[in-house]
């Protein structure tokens, strides 16, 4: 009797289990493949994203269409570092503060209305009213229209880098200004309305999802793509797991870690970007010692096996370091290298002698190095974990302390420091702005304390000059100053954007410059 | 004891309670509040950063400052925080510039449709294993759930929510990855919180059900005849239910605040996803807003547990409270 009880009561519970997890699968997994292979018939693009994109406010969200093919701007950034006429035809320089802008005749709005120099006038004079970006970079700068598709731009000062500053996604993304204003702050509104250039066009936007679909009127010709759905996910392990599962084909803002996950897999992919703009920065706080002392802030750049970081380390998903600015760039000088025993010379010459516990000591004063890092930033760790075991090897005692705020921190002096990791999002106007922050004695971000008349300058007179040949002659004496001469501050490793995809995508080459989704995305096969 | 007395003390029970809840709420307020100024950096520049304004001048960030009254004494700025909240005004988020009542209202529906699955199928799970282990006590279906809700109970819920989408999603094609707040994607995430909630229920309605088997009561009616389960449905249950209702008042409390952890991992756009994302970006005001409504939630939630329980035990009704 007790045995025919235990058998009924396994039976019941194995059909319950059965039927929750049916129930799962019936309700879910139905649509869910209908879905998929809708999509795959319309050749959608199903790309996953980390950052919610809040509103369809231009001004403040206007640089996310940029990167998923809906908005455009006045000059892009090419693979191949330089500088190019993206919706403009032509951008001429007059004199120090005038440049001509000339539009493409061509170029409509995805409402249909044509993008000419009264309609750009308008878009520049409201960006530059509302946009921080757009006043910041450009201050009291005035537009003037010269012809139906010429205008002219006046800066306040002269200005070498306003070609960079119209390649920048948050300074003037193209959008109908008209329409704009006719929502009021109702940008809700204007899902389907047209109001950009790019190749597609925003259909509806909520807390999930942007959805777009192909401007068949685009200037370039017809998109590949029948439609982009751009899916907001914040865990990365989700992203991942979706684009393995067929829910998207594209993942970014991926974890550097996950190159290892897919080594070998024929399935899902990960790829990075040819070439970055962004990396590691290395702070010294030259405001007290040791870093106050030239030789240390050199054995210490000398010290870092900066190979070992990006191939090792970071598997390669990141470039190794070789000077001041990524590879990329024309003007990049290759001035920074791991050289053990010259650090080693450099630091015993300088009276840093070797103590018991092999911590170099002078005038009873260890070699202890408290290293800033911040938590937003996964891949700090990694990279200041290595950096303190090959240090150490040289007579450093490195601690390592992770804070909230970190800008906040070395500015005010909240900890004692000596040095920090910090992440350079993007290296932009031709290298000058992180100058004239990060080095120049009166830079807002600073927080070393570097103060070097000669340095500045030469940073003053880079902000001036217009010509290619004198600015990266300038800029290569900057690099020697900064790096080779004072290591004053050097970069660890440079980022080079990673993005998980599927088969259908093995061939989708990230960007440099965020441009995601573009006219020339489409499956590899 | 007349009824007057039994009126009586449940009214100064009743009293008391909400003395306590509306100290509790205050205290928990002022903590909650000290949030935005304990927290490293400056929250004007945060909020600023947080609107796109890279590097914002200093006449900006003062500017802010004054607008949010951050420039003032921390009593003054506290008390100013507290009348807003209990207007109804939770401030604005430092990322979208809405209102935040409005942006976890808007994400509430799916909240509370993944909190009412999850407390189904908690509620069903531990209810049938608890009197499955009680009827079998110390043999095998016993044992089976008691070694099933330990493990269910020590396995942290991100690692449960990554082996059901690895095992039921991707191994067995069940189910979807992304959720995306649609009800027919809400049954991974609500079992997955469901069978998490159920382990400790399960547990605590076990060890009720066998001691109320113990009683005196049970005993008799077993004795005059009546089934095991009989006894189990219609004797043990009911008296062993008070503590476990307990528990399932503040479980509903809590799973009404969100499942931040669940919710990401299943990409569910419920308040709790919401708030992760305000933690990583810094809004303070939302997660201030966040955790003050999930406070008085659990804070309320757990006061009309208790006055529930005092209604239904005489004995706790006739003592005046527990």
């Amino acid at each position: 009797m007790q045995r025919k009880k235990s058998f009924l009561l396994t039976l019941i519970m194995g059909l319950l289990f059965l039927f929750m997890i049916n129930s799962t699968s019936i309700f879910a997994a139905g649509n869910t493949e209908e879905d998929q292979k809708n999509d795959r018939n319309r050749s959608t693009l199903r790309i996953l994203t980390s950052f919610r994109i809040k509103s369809m406010n231009p001004v403040k969200q206007g640089f996310w269409y940029s990167e998923f093919g809906s908005a455009e701007l006045l000059m892009k950034w090419d693979r191949d570092f330089t500088i190019k006429p993206w919706v403009l035809k032509s951008l001429d320089q007059i004199d120090e503060l005038r440049w001509r802008l000339t539009l493409r005749p061509e170029v409509k709005f995805q409402n249909g209305k044509k993008l000419d120099a009264e309609a750009l006038a308008a878009l520049m004079c409201r960006q530059l009213e509302l946009s921080p970006s757009a006043k910041a970079n450009l201050p009291g700068t005035q537009v003037k229209i010269i012809s139906e598709y010429e205008l002219e731009l006046i800066t306040q000062t002269p200005n070498p880098t306003v070609p960079n500053i119209l390649a920048e996604e948050s300074v003037f993304p193209i959008y109908d200004v008209e329409l704009v204003d006719s929502v009021g702050e109702e940008y809700e509104k204007l899902a389907g309305k047209g109001m950009f250039t790019g190749p597609y066009t925003v259909v509806s936007l909520n807390d999930q999802e942007l959805i777009l679909n192909r401007n068949e009127q685009y200037w370039q010709g017809v998109p590949p793509l029948s439609e982009v759905k751009v899916g907001f996910v914040s865990d990365d392990q989700a992203k991942m797991l979706a684009v393995e599962h067929d829910e998207a084909d594209i993942a970014i803002y991926v974890p550097s870690e996950a190159k290892i996950l897919y080594q070998g897999r024929d399935d899902v992919f990960f790829v990075t970007a040819p070439n970055t703009r962004e990396g590691v920065r290395l702070v010294f706080n030259q405001r007290s010692a040791p870093f106050n002392e030239i030789s240390v802030r050199k054995a210490f750049g000398m010290g870092i096996n900066y190979e070992v970081i990006a191939n090792n380390i970071l598997n390669g998903v990141y470039e190794v370091a070789r000077g001041y600015y990524p590879s990329g760039f024309p003007f990049s000088v290759y001035n920074q290298k791991y050289d053990m025993n010259k650090a080693i010379k450099t630091l015993s010459e300088d009276g840093w002698k070797l103590g018991k516990d092999s911590i170099r000591v002078k005038k009873g004063q260890r070699l202890h190095i408290v290293m800033l890092i911040y938590p937003q930033q996964p891949d700090l760790v990694p990279i200041a974990t290595a950096i303190q075991a090959q240090l150490k090897e040289i007579g450093f005692e490195m601690e390592i302390i992770s804070v909230d705020g970190i800008n906040q921190v070395m500015k005010e002096d909240r900890i004692p420091w000596n040095c920090s990791l910090v992440f350079n999002s993007a290296i932009s106007g031709g290298g000058v702005p992180q100058l004239h922050r990060y080095i120049h004695s009166k830079g807002d971000r600073n927080y070393g304390g570097i103060n070097d008349a000669n340095l500045d300058a030469l940073i003053d007179e880079l902000q001036v000059t217009f010509n290619n040949d004198k600015r990266i002659e300038l800029l290569k004496t900057i690099q020697d100053l900064i790096v080779a001469k004072n290591g004053y501050q050097f970069f660890v490793a440079n980022k080079l954007f990673p993005a998980v995809v599927s088969k259908a995508y093995r061939n989708y080459l990230p960007s440099h410059n965020w441009q995601h989704v573009t006219f020339e995305t489409k499956p590899s096969e | 004891m007349g009824l007057a007395d039994c009126h009586f003390n449940i009214l100064k029970s009743l009293g008391l309670r909400i003395f306590q809840a509306v100290l509790t709420v205050l205290g928990a307020s002022v903590l909650i509040w000290s949030l935005l100024p304990l927290t490293p950096g400056d929250p004007a520049l945060r909020l600023l950063e947080a609107q796109g304004i890279v590097a914002p001048l200093p006449q900006e960030i003062e500017a802010v400052r004054h607008d949010w009254g951050m420039d003032r004494p921390l009593p003054v700025q506290y008390f100013q925080w507290l009348k807003r909240i209990l207007h109804g005004n939770f401030s604005t988020s430092f990322q979208s510039g809405k209102p935040v009542l409005n942006e976890l209202g808007k994400r509430l529906p799916c909240t509370l449709m993944l909190a009412g699955i999850a407390l189904a199928i908690a509620l069903f799970i531990s209810i049938s294993a608890a009197l499955i282990a009680a009827s079998y006590e110390e043999q095998w279906p016993d044992h089976l759930i008691r070694v099933l809700t330990q493990i269910s109970a020590t396995v942290p819920s991100f690692l449960m929510g990554l082996l059901i989408l690895y095992l039921v999603v991707l191994k067995f094609n069940r189910g979807q990855i992304i959720s995306g707040g649609q009800f027919r994607h809400v049954w991974l995430p609500a079992l997955c919180l469901g069978i998490g909630r159920s382990a400790s229920w399960t547990q605590l309605l076990r060890a009720n059900l066998l001691e109320m088997l113990s009683k005196r009561y049970t005993l008799v009616a077993k004795g005059r005849g009546a089934t095991r389960l009989r006894v189990l449905l219609k004797y043990a249950l009911p008296n062993a239910a008070i503590p476990f209702l307990t528990a399932v008042g503040v479980g509903i409390g809590t799973l009404l605040g969100g499942a931040p952890i669940i919710e990401v991992i299943f990409s569910w756009p419920g308040t709790g996803n919401f708030v992760v994302e305000s933690i990583a970006a810094r809004d303070m005001p939302v997660i201030q807003g966040f955790v003050m409504i999930s406070t008085i939630i659990y804070i309320v939630m757990s006061f009309l547990v208790d006055t529930l329980s005092e209604l239904m035990d005489s004995r706790i009704r006739i003592k005046g409270g527990v």
